[in-house]
């Protein structure tokens, strides 16, 4: 079968054939959910913004723009509802605090040290869900979308130069939640 | 002995240092083991995250995607279907009381400006002719069924410029 580009798969869609737009949901769900999850650092609310990330894009494909790849306009989607649902979640958890003050908050999350003890792949995840969602997003996109800082800066709304500060305190950061966690042997 | 800053190590795995920092930072890092070590703890933490998996979405997100896509596009069809009949409903009444005043309007000017023969032909015609419908169903149902197939014509202009836009788009 034909590998269909992004765009012609968004032409078919405007041309009225909807269910070709599972073919991108295919090509992007992973990463997505992946970049989702670091963000959000919650399984569940991952697949809730993914799946609401994609219907939004799906009703605004009319107003996407050719000038920027289909991938940049989308993942600026996904960061930006990423953003929103924090600071919900952020709001909520301070009116929270506000009424009950001795309770421990639902913000720390801490990666119990049983779940340590899974594959490498796995804890490196683990150890990025611990870093500020302004870090995790930066690791995402230029290790696992293999996106330029450039293309970064476009979604995050950030100068270049920025991103690249952003993506070495990341590295810093990281390495510093991996040796917290003693997990130097396992992973560097 | 100074230590190599984070930044330092960071840009030296980018590849972002000029010839020169580079020179320095090499002279340092043959010196010191600590600022080796943490090279190499980055150099490995940049390899480790090249080479990383992508976590999967959960199974049968497509579905659920596609199913929220579908529902969301048949309540906008009914939302606007729903706007279409109000505007309808809206535009039935202004016809309708457009077409009572130009009833009444050009009923006026009729009698009071036309003085040709041939409207005064018109005229007389269709007064006879009035007298005999008005004879047979009285003056109001005549006056009502004029009101009502003034109302019919505007309101069929309407709809035909309206199946005209939705055709063209």
């Amino acid at each position: 079968m034909k590998h269909l580009s992004d765009i012609e798969i968004i032409d078919s869609v405007l041309q009225g054939n909807a269910n070709d737009y599972s073919l991108l949901i295919s090509r992007y769900k992973h990463k997505a959910f992946s970049l989702l999850k670091r963000m959000l650092k919650n399984e569940m609310d991952a697949e809730e913004i993914l799946q609401d990330c994609f219907v939004k894009s799906f009703f605004a494909l009319k107003s996407f723009k050719r000038e920027a790849k289909f991938s940049t306009w989308f993942y600026r989607i996904v960061y930006n509802s990423a953003v929103t649902k924090i600071s919900g979640k952020k709001r909520k958890i301070e009116q929270e605090m506000l009424s009950i003050d001795n309770e421990d908050n639902p913000l720390t999350l801490s990666v119990p040290e049983k779940e340590f003890t899974k594959e490498k792949n796995e804890l490196l995840n683990l150890a990025i869900q611990e870093l500020p969602e302004n870090y995790s997003v930066v690791i995402t996109l230029f290790y696992l979308e293999g996106m330029s800082c450039e293309e970064i800066s476009k979604i995050i709304n950030t100068s270049v130069n920025n991103v690249k500060v952003l993506l070495h305190r990341s590295r810093s950061a990281l390495k510093e939640v991996i040796s917290q966690k003693h997990l130097e042997k396992e992973l560097l | 002995m100074k230590h190599l800053t984070n930044d330092e190590l960071n840009r030296l795995v980018d590849n972002e240092l000029s010839q020169q920092e580079k020179i320095v930072v090499e002279q340092h890092l043959s010196e010191c083991s600590f600022c080796s070590d943490e090279l190499k703890s980055f150099k490995s933490l940049n390899s480790l995250l090249l080479e990383q998996n992508v976590e999967e979405a959960p199974n049968g997100i497509e579905y659920l995607i596609m199913k929220k896509i579908v529902r969301k596009m048949r309540s906008d069809k009914s939302q606007k279907t729903f706007f279409r009949f109000i505007v309808s409903l809206f535009s039935l009444g202004i016809a309708a009381i457009i077409g009572f005043v130009g009833y009444r309007a050009s009923k006026t000017i009729f009698q009071v400006s036309v003085n040709s023969e041939m409207a005064q032909w018109f005229n007389q015609t269709s007064a006879q002719m009035k007298s005999v419908i008005g004879l047979v169903f009285g003056e109001n149902t005549l006056r009502s069924f004029e009101v009502t197939m003034l109302l019919f014509f505007i309101l069929s202009i309407y709809f035909l410029v309206e199946k005209y836009n939705a055709i063209r788009h």
